[in-house]
């Protein structure tokens, strides 16, 4: 007998950030049996994108929650990095599922700057004017912005958020912590959960000079800063390029 | 009476500006700049050109001490002039200000602001009318005012800083002209361009140029930009994302720059009761 689907609004949303591990966390949630993926298996629907040019109307409501299938006892979601990062997009969040919880996977800023230039210059096919290329990546390392912008209007209580370089460290611990969160079995593991996939742009990293340095840190220190203030799980110890302030107390540890 | 037209052959040694506008796109610069030319002691970037968007490109590579040669050959010296620029995505491009600091030490730098809301509408309904699928994140971004004052402030002395609100300027131009020549340090702060000696904005004549196809004749006949026509209606979400993304942006501003009055600008008045 086949077991009966139903569509509604997604139970978790991840929101953030591109090039930080998303892909990989993702995947290793849809390992767990409880948790589905959007019809079509896309982690990325880019749903709300086009929402800075129109009004978001019910028909669009309705046509979100139809792309989340589950049965019974499972949890569907999806995980669109830009979401947080696009100002206009919280509200409809807050409108389209407002149950929804929200997952964020925050990186080093200027790793993820390093991974995020070669990363949107590949998809552009060379039409990307660099200044804009470079500019978008620096400003969505403010993380502190975004988050504030997302708090405004969702609940603190169901916000995640994890750190890729904590992930990285001890997988199992970040993962049972992130099953904990939505409410499925914890304890549960499946095979090679601890390797890494999505794409990688190590390879295409180039190193950055000083000036340029200079310039992100100060457009980006003070987000970190604040971000280490408001949300105590992050430890900036592990953000190599910010790491020696934290040293030297600037930043809370 | 305005500078004469200069010939780049008759021009002296290579060296830094001694003024570089840096903000804000879509605030009013091309006038305001406009009117500092018009100042017999101000004189413009080599080839007369406001914006040189120099350092533009130096996001994607070093900039060398030849750059920095390059960039001050654009400023030719003459004694008694004043000389500078105006690129209104200085200040926005957070790989700038490092640069700016290495290329023009000592130059004053010039923003003008203007409602970053206000702003935000009049780029929607352009890119609306374009018709095909936009952005406007870089919108929010770009009107950040208050962060990318805080970083300029890291490289740049505040005292080298003056901001002007380009609602005041409107509302009182010969006033901030003058608090603007005071700040760049000509001899004769007295001086008032034609366009605002006390000549009254020819309102009629304006409406009617508006209409058609001569908006720059008509905003040089009125002395100031013209007010922009209705801009395309926004909806509720975004009203409110809009608000959510800059409200705190220009209270950081106002801490940073106590004369501003957000009075003037009429998606924060609610602010300056606070």
């Amino acid at each position: 007998m086949a077991v009966a689907t139903t569509t509604g609004p997604p139970d978790f949303i991840g929101v953030g950030t591109q090039r930080s591990g998303t892909t990989w966390w993702f995947r290793t949630l849809l390992g767990h049996p409880e948790i589905r993926a959007p019809r079509g298996r896309r982690k990325e629907l880019h749903f709300f994108d086009r929402f800075c040019m129109r009004e978001l109307g019910d028909a669009d409501i309705a046509e979100y929650h139809e792309l989340f299938p589950r049965r019974r006892g499972q949890l569907a979601g999806e995980w669109t990095p830009r979401y947080m990062y696009d100002f206009w997009t919280p509200p409809l969040l807050a409108r389209a599922a407002p149950q929804a919880k929200l997952l964020i996977l925050f990186r080093d800023p200027i790793e993820r700057f390093r991974s995020g230039v070669p990363h949107r210059l590949s998809r552009s096919a060379g039409a990307a004017r660099m200044e804009a290329v470079t500019a978008d990546a620096i400003e969505r390392g403010r993380y502190a912005t975004q988050l504030k912008r997302l708090l405004a209007l969702h609940e603190p209580s169901r916000i995640l958020i994890l750190q890729y370089e904590k992930c990285v460290a001890d997988p199992i611990a970040q993962y049972r912590r992130t099953l904990s969160f939505l409410g499925v079995d914890p304890e549960h593991r499946h095979d090679g959960f601890e390797q890494r996939r999505g794409t990688t742009q190590a390879a295409r990293k180039k190193p950055l000079w000083d000036d340029l340095l200079d310039g992100m840190r100060a457009a980006l220190e003070p987000e970190v800063r604040e971000l280490a203030a408001m949300t105590p799980e992050i430890d900036v110890s592990l953000w190599r390029n910010f790491a020696r302030a934290s040293a030297e107390n600037v930043l809370p540890a | 009476m305005s500078s004469p037209p200069e010939r780049d052959g008759a021009a002296g040694a290579p060296r830094p500006p001694d003024f570089v506008g840096v903000g804000a796109s879509g605030s009013g610069i091309a006038w305001w700049h406009s009117l500092l030319l018009a100042h017999p002691e101000i004189a413009p970037a080599r080839g007369r050109r406001r914006a040189l968007h120099f350092f533009d490109e130096f996001c994607a590579r070093e900039l060398t001490g030849g750059d920095v040669a390059a960039y001050c050959e654009q400023f030719p010296h003459r004694p008694g002039k004043l000389r500078g620029e105006w690129t209104g995505r200085y200040m926005a491009d957070a790989w700038t200000p490092p640069l700016l600091r290495r290329a023009a030490p000592d130059a004053k730098l010039l923003m003008l602001l203007s409602d970053p809301i206000e702003r935000y509408r009049a780029v929607f309904g352009a890119r609306h009318a374009g018709g095909r699928r936009f952005y406007m994140g870089d919108v929010v971004d770009r009107r950040s005012f208050g962060a990318q004052l805080a970083r300029l402030q890291r490289f740049f002395d505040p005292a080298q800083i003056l901001v002007l609100q380009y609602e005041r300027c409107r509302r009182d131009p010969l006033g901030q002209y003058r608090r603007t020549l005071e700040f760049l340090g000509v001899r004769d702060t007295a001086f008032a361009p034609l366009r605002l000696r006390g000549v009254p904005e020819p309102r009629g004549v304006a409406a009617l140029l508006r209409r058609g196809r001569r908006r720059r004749a008509a905003e040089r006949l009125a002395g100031r930009p013209l007010t922009e026509p209705d801009p395309t209606p926004l909806w509720p979400d975004l009203e409110t994302a809009l608000h959510t993304a800059l409200e705190p942006d220009v209270e950081a501003l106002r801490a940073l720059v106590p004369e501003l009055d957000v009075a003037l600008w009429p998606n924060f008045t609610h602010l300056a009761a606070r």
